[in-house]
């Protein structure tokens, strides 16, 4: 019975973490591998998950590899393939991570914060640590938040050759908390 | 009107340009990595086949794939010349000019070729790319060329150049419009299947691998309540959810964003789009079916 109810209240605990977290289906990641020899590797999601959590400063996103839009419909076609993204096998990015500093953001303050972000990216079923500076802007109660980084593509085994596709494809998140 | 005879020499030549055109044509060209590729690959068919398995990248114009069979003239023609010098005595003539023109424009466009298939792997380069069947067959078609008229310089320069120019400017061009071919405009593609949002879903958490393997790829119609709507300029997203949370959600087309902020939560909607399939969401615990270049379709 013990064990029934701690494991009820543990339950509870979890669930009132998680309910703290600001979240979002339509996070916007833009995607540019592009090169002055072939300048159409370009894309971007919208519809990415995003997570943030004010107490811990947990930062965490996922997207669908194949709802990235590309204008250009062979790059389109590419990007998915299997010597590329392998979206297929690997349908999915993810990120999580977490505030360096947040004691630096008043979540209950309007204000432009910036923040260095350090976690797992996750491509490809390749897990790498990176650091992004982001920028938390908090206005009326909703928080916005853009990382820039880049990401270096052959060491997720993405095939890159740097004339045509850059091997460090700059990567920006961009997300609206709720 | 007098028929010149070729020299001994040149009726050599002849036949050991034509025989070398015809040998080399049966022989690995380019290697794509462990891929052995021949100029026969070509007019087989076999060429986009084996780009298509090996780096995705399929025919540009399959409706005229057919048209590779005249690839086939190479080594026919390359016969014809043989016997012609060998029988006939004589020069090898326009057949040999032909033969030679079709194999130089056959070997451009597997060196320009070669050359991109860089992008997809960059161990592949094309001077590592090219075998030694490629140069043979570029030496013994200039050179049956030359031998193919006693004079006629000018004719000789015009079948080594024109097939060379040709097929450089071709394959350039094909690269252009392939650079700049964009994504076919929703509008215009007929959906393969209609749905409501909440059935679709519900086959997604059913059994995903088989939801993913119907949808995925394909234009979908979807029928549902919007339960989530962002818009803002030219960007739009809208989600359709079920019960337990799990949903399906639209990256509209740029020119929808207007069209998609005169509607809102609650309201009902027909929107076509092409379906990216579903991902499990950690963080939202559901199952996320994501669709891009959609349009509304009331």
């Amino acid at each position: 019975m013990k064990k029934t109810t701690f494991l009820f209240a543990l339950m509870l605990a979890s669930a009132g973490l998680f309910a703290q977290a600001k979240k979002t289906t339509s996070a916007t990641i833009s995607f540019d591998a592009s090169t002055p020899a072939d300048p159409v590797a370009k894309a971007e999601n919208k519809t990415v998950i995003a997570a943030l959590d004010p107490k811990t400063g947990i930062v965490q996103f996922e997207a669908a590899v194949k709802n990235f839009a590309f204008e250009n419909k062979k790059v389109e076609e590419h990007f998915n393939a299997e010597r590329w993204l392998n979206s297929e096998k690997f349908p999915k990015f993810s990120f999580k991570g977490k505030i360096e500093d947040p004691a630096k953001v008043n979540f209950k303050k309007d204000g432009v914060y910036t923040v260095s972000v350090t976690g797992d990216l996750t491509i490809k079923e390749t897990t790498k640590a990176i650091t992004a500076p982001a920028s938390i802007t908090i206005k009326g109660g909703k928080i916005s938040s853009v990382a820039n980084f880049t990401v270096n593509l052959p060491e997720f085994g993405v095939m890159a050759d740097g004339k045509k596709i850059a091997q460090d494809a700059k990567v920006s998140v961009a997300a609206t908390l709720n | 009107m007098t028929t010149h005879q070729p020299s001994h020499f040149t009726k050599r030549l002849s036949v050991l340009f034509a025989a070398g055109i015809l040998l080399s044509f049966f022989l690995p060209w380019v290697n794509w990595g462990s891929v052995p590729v021949s100029a026969k690959d070509m007019a087989t068919g076999n060429f986009y086949n084996l780009s298509e398995t090996n780096f995705g990248l399929a025919s540009p114009f399959p409706e005229m794939d057919f048209a590779n069979a005249v690839f086939w003239l190479i080594p026919v023609l390359s016969l014809v010349v043989i016997l012609l010098v060998l029988l006939k005595k004589r020069h090898a003539t326009l057949w040999g000019a032909m033969a030679g023109a079709l194999a130089l424009s056959l070997a451009v466009v597997y060196a320009l070729f070669t050359n991109e298939l860089n992008m997809f792997d960059p161990a592949i380069s094309l001077p590592g790319a090219l075998q030694p069947a490629f140069y043979a067959a570029v030496i013994a078609s200039i050179g049956l060329i030359l031998c193919s008229w006693q004079k006629k310089l000018v004719w000789k320069l015009l079948f080594i150049i024109a097939p060379i120019a040709l097929s450089y400017l071709a394959f350039s061009q094909i690269k252009k419009s392939q650079l700049t071919e964009k994504v076919a405009a929703t509008q215009t593609l007929t959906a393969a299947y209609k749905v409501d949002a909440v059935a679709l879903i519900q086959e997604f958490v059913t059994t995903d691998s088989a939801a993913n393997a119907k949808y995925r790829e394909q234009i979908v119609e979807v029928t549902g309540i919007i339960s989530e709507l962002n818009a803002k300029d030219s960007t739009a997203t809208l989600s359709m959810a079920d019960s337990t949370g799990s949903y399906v959600i639209f990256d509209f087309e740029k020119d929808q964003a207007a069209k998609v902020k005169a509607f809102k939560p609650g309201d009902r909607v027909a929107v076509k789009g092409l379906c990216s399939g579903s991902i499990f969401s950690e963080i939202m615990g559901t199952q996320t079916i994501s669709f891009k270049h959609a349009i509304l379709n009331n």
